[in-house]
């Protein structure tokens, strides 16, 4: 492959390359799927500018306002195994545990994932439900998105050609919430989702009434999507299995999910119900256990 | 654009000037002579060109060379200090290689896991093979390979 490469030492630095090499520079990061498409003729960038070496743009931590900051170059695996994320993000780090394999998982990022903005990227329902924003820096300044506002379509998002993601930040659920990804796929990995469900509740411990819910879906519309409809079933009540399906079917009802080579979208539409309705279950048992209560 | 590159290479420090568009993978077999890592797919589908990368598990055929720069790299070459590793003798004791091509990808990828985990659960080894693809074993040796190492 004809590329030129550099490691700019800041986002300065590496906008300044955007723009001088408009359409023919691209980010990697991890580079797993930038190499994929580059190798396969479906991306002819020929200059890359490596932004792994910006150290501030890496790394879990908390915000003085009690958010968390991701940066936009945490790997899956650091995100998968960071005992923080579990505790009080656990879609998050199941998310970035279903990506690809451990190899992949050790240099692929989630601010790569979220770039690519695959309608099925695994870390995206997770963020949906936690109300994520990305942190996009350009020539101009920075900007906020919220990861609700930040796609545009299959593959496709709201970032400009001389912009660069660096960080999420999401609010605190101050260890009052229990999350689930699930992801159905064929292979039990370095498979891409076939549909892909985070559901994030919080539960009144007293009287086991949800109090929130926030469903998230992948893989079965142009983008990630929230599916606001079908979490209004949920809030309010004590979560029975009537209502779950409910929800269930309320979530196959605002998806679109195609025929593709992985699935049909009959199949699609019927596992969504099923998916979601674990995805709950999964939820509610977590956020009962950090209550201490066993489900 | 040609790049300059300096890494260490099994403990020892090697410089190269080469195309920047180089992978890894490429460069250890045709530039080092090192043959033990194995092209597969060449798209990090089936773990056989997997090398220590910084001691974490890579595909060496989605590394391309700049990234390398100021790293530890380790090969299945690398491996075994003084005759085979021990992880390299118990797949030979368990049966844990056929034709060998997945074996130094399988070998590199269970060093990396041992090194943070000496003892893993079965889930865990599957789990982290899960990137390195065997058309031959049906898995069940190398696992078991791996499993009788941590009962040692």
């Amino acid at each position: 492959m004809k590329i030129e490469y550099y490691f700019p030492k800041d986002l300065d630095s590496a906008i300044g390359l955007l723009l001088r090499n408009e359409n023919s520079a691209k980010i990697i990061a991890g580079g797993t799927d930038l190499l994929r498409m580059i190798k396969s003729g479906k991306d002819n960038s020929s200059i890359l500018i490596d932004i792994t070496r910006i150290d501030h743009i890496k790394g879990i931590r908390q915000r003085p306002d009690g958010s968390i900051s991701i940066g936009a170059i945490t790997t899956h695996h650091e995100i998968a195994t960071s005992k923080f994320i579990i505790k009080d993000f656990l879609a998050l780090s199941e998310g970035a545990s279903s990506v690809g394999s451990r190899q992949i998982r050790n240099v692929a990022t989630i601010g790569g994932n979220i770039c690519n903005s695959s309608p099925s990227a695994d870390t995206a329902p997770a963020l949906l439900v936690f109300n994520a924003r990305a942190k996009i820096i350009g020539p101009h300044g920075a900007r906020e998105v919220l990861i609700k506002d930040f796609f545009s379509g299959p593959s496709q998002n709201v970032m400009k050609s001389d912009e660069i993601l660096c960080e999420f930040i999401l609010p605190s659920t101050e260890g009052e919430c229990g999350s689930s990804y699930i992801k159905l796929s064929a292979r039990k990995a370095m498979d891409t989702a076939i549909v892909g469900v985070a559901v994030m509740v919080q539960m009144d411990p007293d009287d086991g009434i949800c109090k929130k819910c926030h469903i998230a879906l992948g893989a079965v519309a142009p983008t990630a999507i929230r599916a606001i409809q079908a979490e209004e079933i949920i809030t309010g009540t004590d979560m029975n299995q009537k209502v779950l399906e409910e929800a269930g079917e309320i979530a196959k009802m605002v998806s679109s999910p195609i025929n593709d080579i992985r699935a049909s979208a009959e199949y699609r539409s019927e596992m969504i119900k099923t998916i979601t309705i674990r995805a709950i279950q999964k939820a509610r048992e977590n956020a009962l256990r950090l209550k201490g209560i066993n489900a | 654009m040609k790049v300059n590159v300096k890494f260490n290479l099994n403990g020892q420090q090697v410089e190269l000037e080469t195309e920047a568009g180089r992978t890894l993978l490429e460069v250890l077999r045709n530039e080092f002579n090192l043959t033990g890592t194995k092209k597969g797919c060449g798209e990090g589908d089936c773990g056989a060109c997997t090398v220590l990368l910084d001691e974490k598990a890579v595909n060496s055929c989605l590394t391309l060379i700049p990234k390398v720069n100021g790293c530890n790299v380790t090969t299945i070459e690398g491996v075994g200090e003084d005759g085979l590793d021990p992880i390299q003798h118990s797949f030979v004791e368990h049966g844990g290689i056929q034709c060998g091509f997945c074996t130094p990808g399988m070998i590199m990828s269970t060093k990396a896991l041992l090194n943070e985990n000496p003892s893993p659960a079965e889930g865990e080894i599957r789990k982290n093979l899960a990137g390195n693809l065997c058309r031959c074993t049906g898995y069940a040796k190398i696992v078991d390979s791996i499993m009788k190492l941590s009962d040692k």
